[in-house]
């Protein structure tokens, strides 16, 4: 099979590999403006741990284990975020960053679906996995 | 794929930017490496790393501006500075049109209005985004964010001593900050009775919520000093204009110095002074308008109430001169104050373009009336001239006024409403002509 000249342009496979490794390092959309007392804070996607609904919107907390507010809801950030592979719809009330997930603590049945833990965060600070997300969360993981 | 180069841009080091060491050597380091570039001594320039060290430039501002901006992902938000976005974390309001940026490393700069539409512009803002808050915007959880209310599980008045410190603790000379402390009992109280976990306070009124705090706040020693039931009324007033709660979500009374009219509700004759309610009422039964007596500076509470009441009789209440508020209120510095919150009250409860009239002003008063009931505005021991020798604020509040209202022939003097009311057939006429001129809605 003849050899690739170095200098000749790169096919769409190799682009599409490149660009998914550019996208676990860095996310193509823009940060999130997110609501600080007197100031605006701006949230970069891969920055996300998971986000969940909260009393009057949504809490975004960050690889720091910060909350930050937006009163808008998990549907309306999702769809921001859709663009971004790395978030992933793990239960009714969680988006969560596949890349940041540590590890999975399966439940034992449905009242006690299993929990996502993030890599810097605590144990308290988790999000839950539904029956039906597991195994595509799983698939993601390569686990 | 189309963002690969964004993608590649945010990846890889920046150009080489040239600086001086502290050596006096040359050195360099690359752009994505720098969160700020500011005006240094004469035309040069100082650029500041992410890791916070500073650099003088071996360019001057104006060249290092030219290709930085056009390089990448650089903004200036002042003549004097330029900003790299990508370190970019928040945006802090410090006054209305200006703001400072917050970049990694703990660099400032700061932003003017000149320069506000154009980063507004740059940044994944919503369009109707001002850069003072984000949308959506939910006013009420914005205020539960700056005024630091939590959840508690236990009820804040129960809390030991030590539950209270640990809650509400403050790092200066008291136990524990006593506004927040007030803030989150008020905020948890009223949450408790909206989950049925605590009854109302029926027929009861704010100082009743004041005992039931008071002795949380004798185990923290915070009684001496201040009187913390001003806070408690202040900070309850303040959480229900920014629609927080509702007085009557509490259960509390207030007196009812106040009725809803049966044939013009729209047309409200308030008056400053609680001893003309008498007369208030003899109107309220000759034209059938909405009656109110402030009793000096107007209540929250009370404005609350009356305008539950008023609306649901005032179709269209929120419309452009649907209501009409005469007023019986001295004119001087104060009542006009007293006029204000009033219609600001009325606009914090729903009645949002109400028009004002007043009764007592010079121009209902003969030339001999006015040189026998004007009385100075400037204190009998202060100077000659408006507001000299009075406090700031009186000083302040009384040129403000002459401004607008220009006293009586342009000197400070005010007239009470009771020079008007001695003569109670013309407040009467007046009144009457109102009434008869204004469009019936109904």
């Amino acid at each position: 099979m003849p050899r690739k000249r170095a200098d000749a342009p790169l096919d769409n496979e190799t682009l599409g590999k490149l660009y998914a490794l550019l996208v676990r390092l860095v996310s193509p959309l823009p940060p999130v403006p997110v609501q600080g007392v007197d100031y605006i804070a701006l949230i970069r996607p891969e920055e996300i741990a998971f986000i969940t609904p909260e009393k009057r919107g949504v809490k975004i907390v960050d690889r720091e284990g910060k909350s930050w507010p937006r009163y808008d809801n998990l549907t309306q950030i999702g769809k921001r975020l859709e663009a971004d592979p790395r978030f992933f719809k793990s239960h009714r009330a969680f988006l969560i960053n596949v890349e940041m997930v540590r590890g999975i603590k399966v439940g034992k049945d449905a009242k006690a679906p299993a929990r996502a833990f993030f890599r810097g965060l605590p144990d308290d600070l988790f999000a839950e996995v539904s029956e039906d997300a597991l195994p595509e969360l799983k698939k993601r993981l390569g686990i | 794929m189309n963002d690969l180069p964004r993608l590649l841009a945010r990846l890889l080091p920046g150009e080489p930017i040239g600086i001086v060491l502290p050596d006096g050597a040359a050195g360099a380091v690359t752009a994505d490496r720098l969160t700020l570039v500011k005006k240094g001594r004469g035309a040069g320039a100082i650029v500041r790393q992410i890791d916070g060290e500073e650099f003088p430039a071996a360019q001057d501002f104006a060249a290092l501006t030219r290709r930085l901006v056009a390089s990448g992902n650089w903004f200036k938000p002042h003549s004097d500075h330029l900003v790299n976005l990508d370190h970019l974390k928040r945006i802090q309001k410090v006054y209305s049109g200006r703001y400072d940026l917050a970049l990694t490393g703990e660099a400032v700069a700061p932003l003017t209005s000149t320069y506000s539409a154009d980063l507004k512009s740059r940044l994944p803002l919503d369009p109707l985004d001002s850069l003072d808050h984000v949308v959506p915007f939910d006013r009420v959880a914005y205020w539960i964010l700056k005024e630091n209310l939590r959840e508690f599980e236990k009820p804040i008045h129960l809390m030991t001593r030590e539950e209270l410190i640990a809650a509400f603790g403050s790092t200066g000379a008291a136990d524990v900050i006593v506004s927040e402390l007030i803030g989150n009992f008020l905020w948890q109280f009223v949450n408790r009775i909206r989950a049925g976990l605590q009854a109302p306070l029926e027929g009861m009124n704010v100082r009743s919520l004041w005992y039931i705090v008071k002795p949380a706040l004798s185990k923290v020693n915070a009684l001496g000093g201040m009187d913390h039931y001003k806070t408690l009324s202040e900070k309850l007033a303040d959480y229900v204009s920014k629609g927080m709660m509702r007085y009557r979500e509490f259960g509390l009374a207030e007196e009812e110095n106040w009725s809803i009219g049966d044939r013009r509700p729209e047309i409200i004759i308030t008056a400053e002074k609680r001893a003309h309610f008498r007369f208030l009422q003899s109107l309220q039964k000759e034209y059938g308008v909405s009656i109110i007596a402030l009793a000096g500076k107007p209540k929250t509470i009370t404005s609350e109430y009356f305008t539950d009441a008023l609306k649901p009789k005032v179709p269209g209440f929120w419309k452009k001169d649907r209501v009409l508020v005469i007023a019986l209120i001295d004119y001087d510095p104060s009542g006009w104050i007293i006029g204000r919150t009033f219609l600001d009250d009325l606009r914090v409860f729903g009645i949002k373009k109400p028009r004002l009239i007043d009764l007592v002003t010079p121009a209902n008063f003969t030339a001999e009336e006015l040189e026998a009931y004007k009385y100075s505005l400037i204190k009998p021991d202060a100077g000659s001239s408006e507001g000299e020798g009075m406090d700031a604020g009186d000083a302040t509040t009384l040129k403000k006024w002459m401004k607008k209202f220009h006293g009586v022939n342009g000197e400070p003097f005010g007239l009470e409403t009771d020079a008007l009311m001695i003569t109670p057939e013309k407040v009467q006429s007046l009144i009457s002509q109102i009434v008869k001129c204004r469009r019936e809605y109904y």
